[in-house]
């Protein structure tokens, strides 16, 4: 299948009503943003911006574009863009150390229970510990599902550059499972 | 492929950009499948812990080496207090502050200015003004410059000429 037939079969799976939009994506925007920024208050800030966008471009533009993908394209290079502005506060936050106490218990599930305290603490730790770069093409290829050419288009690298950099985060990130 | 797969090739197998050799030796050799599995166990955990309800402010406490976490401010403002300090410096070497300073030196200055500009017998300060001057005021009366003969002869008789005219005798006089 090539990219153009994704890029419809995208569209086609997208809801094309903004507050489908809305409702459908909004979760998966702030988890990115709270993953690539550290720091909820300036995620939940960025999301926002992120959506008011969305409606700016919904408004204009052709509504069989890929909202989804389009919105993570957005969502990186948003969140990017507030660690350059902020970048001495990202610089102090990402430095900062986890407590496991102080997690909110009741919306883990039972599996996300079972894990390990250390181990979680650890993952955590060691993600904040990527460069930008890493966690961006770690979450778009790992947690996102999406190709090497695909986040390659969307970080302007070429696709060596995001096998490399996926094998570091990922060999980086694999020391903090313990077993 | 006879040698086992390291973690690059392991990871391209998951990714599905291995070649067929390593998918082919991966199926033979159990020693890779076995750390196959446990990559995939591993990216599997940290995906769980990444998608659980992200890290808050709430979530963190200052670490004990808080102090190295605001060098870079701490440098980036004494940077800039040095380098207004260093300005400071150099704009007051520039301005002459100690001449007004002292009431003694600006009477003098003062003494020295006045009668540098009210001195009459002093004629060497004037030789230039003398000879451009007829030709400045005639510029600006759009007439002839007042030599000589048209001042004895009443063309230019007026007070103004009458100076120029007995500054140029001056002149005549000190060459």
């Amino acid at each position: 299948m090539g990219e153009e037939d994704e890029r419809v079969k995208a569209a086609a799976d997208d809801p094309v009503d903004y507050d489908e939009l809305y409702r459908t994506h909004y979760a998966r925007v702030l988890r990115l943003c709270r993953l690539l920024l550290s720091d909820p208050h300036e995620a939940d800030d960025v999301t926002q911006d992120i959506f008011l966008k969305l409606l700016r471009a919904y408004q204009v533009d052709d509504r069989d574009l890929a909202w989804g993908p389009w919105l993570t394209r957005v969502t990186v290079n948003a969140c990017r863009d507030r660690r350059r502005s902020g970048w001495w506060k990202w610089w102090r936050e990402r430095h900062q150390e986890f407590v496991e106490a102080d997690l909110p218990g009741r919306s883990l599930t039972p599996e996300q229970e079972a894990l390990h305290s250390e181990t979680r603490r650890e993952v955590w730790r060691s993600f904040q510990e990527l460069s930008a770069r890493q966690q961006e093409v770690f979450i778009l290829r790992q947690l996102e599902g999406w190709s090497t050419d695909e986040v390659a288009q969307t970080l302007g690298v070429s696709p060596g550059s995001i096998k490399r950099h996926l094998y570091r985060a990922v060999h980086h990130m694999r020391k903090s499972v313990t077993r | 492929m006879s040698r086992c797969l390291n973690e690059a090739a392991l990871l391209r197998i998951h990714t599905r950009e291995s070649v067929a050799d390593e998918r082919s030796h991966l199926r033979l050799c159990a020693d890779c499948a076995e750390r196959y599995k446990l990559l995939v166990q591993d990216l599997e955990t940290i995906g769980r812990v990444l998608e659980a309800p992200p890290l808050g402010a709430e979530n963190r406490r200052r670490s004990p080496s808080w102090r190295l976490q605001w060098m870079p401010v701490a440098t980036a403002a004494c940077a800039a207090l040095l380098v207004m300090v260093v300005g400071v410096a150099w704009l007051q070497r520039r301005v002459p502050v100690q001449v007004a300073a002292r009431p003694s030196n600006v009477s003098a200055f003062a003494d020295d200015l006045s009668a540098a500009l009210f001195a009459s017998a002093d004629t060497n300060t004037l030789p230039q003004l003398g000879g451009d001057a007829p030709y400045v005021e005639a510029a600006l009366q759009a007439g002839q410059p007042c030599t000589q003969e048209r001042f004895f002869t009443g063309e230019c008789n007026d007070q103004v000429s009458a100076l120029l005219m007995d500054v140029s005798d001056t002149e005549e006089t000190v060459e």
